[in-house]
């Protein structure tokens, strides 16, 4: 029961959010989610349940690593943190979106 | 990262149920948190779990998702596919059981005579650089006047013979002067020899090397040192070079066995050295009568050993006796090396045989002697191929069969597979799964057939055991031979689980729902089946064609007539001169044995003879008649020999009692070597010489009919019988007994054993047996290959019965609803009895035809093996048909009789 207004993500670039969430320190699933719902001031529409498919491909890639501590409420979670791997990829992956939005911004204000 | 990637997908390969548990842990933390966030916002709390639920999505399938992350689905999915597969099998046992068996037998004959013909035909020497070792022989046009002993003659296809021998004089020129080859070697057989060590006996193969053997052969030893160019002397103790089992097994594997001192056949010999485990010499196998060669000896000490009659005839003499083989040089080519050494040969003949060849030229043959002498290989080189071609048929038709049963499986499992492409299963996965199902059996084959290849091959090697020429080896499944069976099983799984699987995948969906009744006769696959029928019967009625030929040929080879009476004969050795006995006491026994033997109730006859008859081995040699000179085969004597063996006395008289040491010199000739002497007429009181002894002129004074001597294949060949007591080369140290008796052999046997042990206590009876089981051992080859061929064919027209029954039986069930319509509008029994074996008839037709054709194609591979008859034998083929016929047909019949007695109202009723 979503509104309608949010958008759905562009392919792919749930990994790059996932990445850039995580540079802040290492989070669970859930708090991933609603991280990325707030910053995005709710207009990006997350679906929940895909999150978790990603973070276990980032995990087997290497990108990031998934180990089970305490949660803030005292219960087992599955915390994520970013690898020296995945800190680059991030760095490789921003620049490159910034270069393609950028040349998407210019192509749509000639227009 | 790769590594990382490889340890996150064993962990979830191997801890499933861990990470599945991990998985669910988190999910379930993620809706707890969402839930409460809810909670927290005012959300009551029946919707606050429900509304979390919602944005996650289905759980189910991010759990999915997740697996799918983790890409072990591959593996996970094979393991999958291995357990339903499993359980699919399972849940079929006879088909499984019948799968699994022939795919056994195929794979199990095919492990097993791999491995017997890898040992004969293929395996190299453990030598340096084996393939430039080459075997030397030579042959003529001429009879040439030479003797020989341990030789080996092999026809050269021209009507010539070559021959493995020469005499001393010639070997060592080739040695000498040899410039084309880089070294020739030079040894000979001593036979079983009588080995005594530190107060025991056994007796044990032993064989004379020169001494440049080991060195030529790139042959050490790993204890002390191998024989060496300064042992070709005659002085001084000889050196023993003995083998890796024989130092195991006498001396306790103990180095202090180097000094040690043996006695050969009484002469005493000093151990220098011990063989690497695995070198037998350059004949594996060892050689005729002498399996195993345990010790090798200078060749000059061959001077000093009994039982040589003439001991100097080998150094000084004309006797043939020296094998030769050498290494080739590279740049050499063969013909050069071949008229070299034919020069050599020539120019070192004895004088009589020199005059004898005139102005031809000997030939020199070189074989290929890497894989050592090659009487084994010569003698099973064709017999193993066609049994290595004979089991290869038996498993192409196991998998022709299971190819035919997983078809029609395949098409019973139509609806899974239907169902399972609806719902979106890849076609790759559906035939994966059915390909895992054929891997699954055939790994089950190969595992048994392993097992029945080791008992297999024990039963194979002692059926070969017997006869003149056993096979000795050490025979076991290696390495190689598992990665043949290895190969094989992939290649049989290919054959027989590949083709079905694309079929019965091949589903066109809109034709396939439509057609969807289980009474409707499916199409899927039933051309197929039916070639794979026709080519099962086919194949059987090629192995059965073959399989009558031999049992024919050897029939024909029992009943050749064979110039005397083989039946209640009882053959044995007594080797006297073994058990170091002088000439007067071995004389004494050989005459006490026979007078008290004659005098056995039940013995109707006793003589001796040299050589038993069909026992593999003749005499042979030249004599000299006046102008003639003839090349005989000879055999000494007893006293009644023609008597007891029942062979006519044509003229004159036979060898009598009369005849001893001291009286004049007497001997009996057969018909062909007075034809040959062109003796008809007059031959009696005639006068031979022997060219080796000087003055010792021979009497003829009978002919007797032509008898076989040594094979049962052949014409009897030239013969000259002499008294034993006559020998012109010293006292026979052995001799055989030939006891005929009145009443069954077997129930003199015991008698005659307490005789001969009166006599003598010390005394061992060998080689105890009746002359027709001579007979017998002498075709031991042949009853193999016959009694093998026999029982694949036999096998192979099971299998095929199994098809042919299975697929009317399956055709019987899938058709019963139009059988029960058949019948209820009036068809009887017999006419649906006769739809039914009609359809599988055409297969069988179709197939007898096919297997004709092959079997006139392929038999003229055998017919080299064939004795009495050839390839096309109308009688044989015709017999093979009919067979293959009536038993496809009854393996119809049965399953369709069934379907006569199908109650229409069941059959309508039947869905």
């Amino acid at each position: 029961m979503k509104p309608a207004s949010k958008l759905d993500l562009l392919q792919g670039t749930l990994d790059l959010l996932i990445l850039r969430t995580l540079t802040s320190g290492s989070q669970h699933g859930w708090a991933i989610s609603e991280r990325i719902q707030q910053v995005s001031e709710d207009v990006l529409h997350v679906n929940q349940g895909s999150l978790y498919p990603a973070l276990h491909r980032l995990e087997h890639q290497g990108l990031i690593i998934a180990e089970w501590k305490t949660s803030e409420l005292g219960r087992r979670a599955r915390f994520y943190r970013l690898t020296t791997a995945g800190r680059k990829q991030l760095d490789l992956e921003t620049k490159a979106w910034a270069r393609m939005a950028g040349a998407i911004g210019r192509v749509l204000e000639m227009a | 990262m790769v590594w990382r990637d490889l340890l996150l997908r064993l962990r979830a390969l191997f801890r499933r149920s861990d990470v599945e548990r991990e998985l669910e842990e988190e999910l379930n933390f993620h809706l707890e948190m969402e839930a409460r966030k809810n909670l927290a916002a005012g959300t009551p709390a029946a919707q606050a779990t429900q509304s979390a639920r919602v944005n996650f999505g289905g759980v189910e399938q991010i759990r999915e998702e997740c697996r799918d992350a983790r890409r072990v689905s591959l593996l996970e999915n094979a393991i999958r596919d291995i357990r339903y597969g499993t359980r699919v099998l399972l849940r079929a046992p006879v088909f499984t059981a019948i799968g699994v068996l022939s795919l056994a037998i195929g794979i199990g004959a095919n492990t097993a005579v791999f491995t017997l013909l890898d040992t004969i035909l293929l395996r190299m020497l453990p030598v340096r650089e084996p393939e430039n070792l080459v075997i030397a022989r030579w042959g003529s046009r001429k009879d040439l006047p030479v003797s020989t002993t341990w030789a080996n003659g092999s026809s050269d296809g021209q009507g010539g013979w070559t021959r493995d021998v020469v005499s001393w004089s010639i070997f060592s020129a080739m040695r000498e002067r040899s410039r084309t080859l880089d070294s020739v070697i030079g040894f000979s057989p001593l036979g079983q020899a009588n080995v005594a060590f530190g107060g025991q006996a056994l007796s044990t193969g032993a064989m004379v090397v020169s001494g440049n053997y080991f060195q030529t052969l790139g042959v050490g030893t790993i204890l002390g040192r191998p024989i060496t160019a300064d042992d070709d002397t005659s002085d001084g103790l000889p050196s023993a070079v003995i083998s890796y089992r024989f130092w195991e097994r006498v001396y306790g594997s103990d180095p202090s066995a180097i000094g040690k001192t043996l006695y050969v056949n009484g002469i005493p010999c000093s151990v220098i050295g011990v063989t690497p485990k695995g070198f037998f010499g350059v004949s594996p196998g060892g050689f005729t009568r002498t399996p195993d060669i345990d010790i090798s000896l200078p060749i000059r000490s061959r001077e000093r050993m009994p039982p040589a009659g003439d001991r100097a005839a080998y150094f000084n003499g004309d006797l043939f006796w020296v094998k030769v083989m050498g290494r080739t040089k590279p740049t050499v080519a063969q013909t050069a090396v071949k008229s070299e050494l034919a020069a050599i040969f020539a120019a070192n003949l004895p004088e009589e045989a020199r005059l004898a060849l005139g102005t031809e030229s000997p030939r020199i043959t070189l074989d290929p002697g890497g894989q050592g002498l090659d009487g084994l290989r010569t003698a099973y080189r064709k017999p193993l191929w066609i049994l290595m071609s004979v089991v290869g048929m038996t498993l192409l038709m196991a998998c022709a069969n299971l190819a035919g049963l997983l078809l029609a499986r395949a098409t019973a499992r139509k609806r899974e597979m239907q169902l399972r492409l609806a719902i979106g299963a890849s076609r790759w996965r559906l035939v994966r799964q059915l390909v895992i199902e054929g891997v699954l059996l055939s790994t089950a084959g190969a595992a048994l057939g392993v097992a029945l290849a080791f008992w297999g091959l024990r039963a194979l090697l002692a059926l070969m055991a017997t006869g003149p020429a056993p096979i000795p080896l050490t025979v076991s499944p290696d390495a190689r031979v598992l990665a043949f069976t290895a190969a094989v099983s992939i290649l049989t799984t290919f054959l027989f689980a590949l083709a079905p699987a694309l079929r019965a995948t091949r589903v066109d969906m809109a034709v396939a729902l439509k057609e969807d009744s289980p009474s409707a006769p499916g199409t899927l696959g039933v051309s197929t089946g039916r070639l794979l029928l026709a080519s099962q019967v086919a194949v059987a009625l090629v192995l059965l064609a073959g399989a009558t030929l031999f049992a024919k040929s050897l029939a024909h080879l029992r009943s050749l007539p064979l110039g005397f009476a083989a039946e209640n004969l009882i053959l044995f050795d007594l080797a006297p001169g073994k058990n170091g006995y002088d000439e007067a006491r071995a004389n004494q026994i050989y005459s006490q044995v026979t007078e008290r033997l004659r005098r056995t109730p039940g013995v109707t006859g006793v003589s001796l003879v040299s050589q038993r008859l069909i026992g593999g081995f003749t005499s042979d040699g030249s004599i000299q008649l006046a102008g003639n000179r003839a090349q005989s085969t000879f055999n000494f004597v007893g006293p009644d020999f023609f008597d007891v063996m029942k062979i006519p006395v044509v003229l004159g008289r036979g060898i009598e009692q009369r005849d001893l040491a001291a009286t004049p010199r007497v001997a009996v000739i057969n018909e062909t070597l007075a034809r040959k002497l062109s003796l008809i007429g007059t031959p009696i009181g005639r006068r031979f010489s022997w060219p080796f002894k000087k003055d010792w002129d021979v009497e003829i004074v009978g002919i007797v009919k032509d008898a076989k001597y040594s094979r049962l294949k052949g014409d009897a060949p030239a013969t000259l019988y002499v008294p034993y007591t006559q020998r012109p080369f010293g006292w026979p140290e052995e001799m055989s007994f030939a006891v005929r008796t009145a009443v069954n052999p077997r129930d003199a046997a015991s008698r005659i054993r307490t005789i001969v042990a009166e006599v003598d206590r010390m005394l061992p009876l060998t080689e105890f047996k009746t002359q027709e089981a001579q007979i017998d051992d002498s075709l031991a080859k042949e009853r193999l290959f016959a009694s093998l061929i026999g029982l694949f064919s036999a096998i192979t027209l099971l299998l095929a019965c199994v098809g042919l029954y299975g697929s009317v039986a399956y055709s019987v069930t899938r058709r019963t609803r139009e059988i029960g319509i058949r019948m209820a509008l009036g068809a009887r029994g017999p006419v649906v009895l006769r739809m039914l074996v009609a359809h599988a008839g055409a297969s069988i037709a179709a197939g007898l035809l096919m297997g004709l054709a092959a079997t006139w194609g392929l038999t003229r591979f055998i017919e080299s093996q064939l004795y009495g008859l050839d390839g096309h034998d109308p009688a044989s083929l015709l017999s093979a048909c009919a067979c293959v016929m009536l038993v496809a047909l009854l393996a119809a019949y049965i399953p369709a009789r069934r379907a006569t007695r199908i109650d229409p109202l069941q059959a309508l009723r039947y869905e």
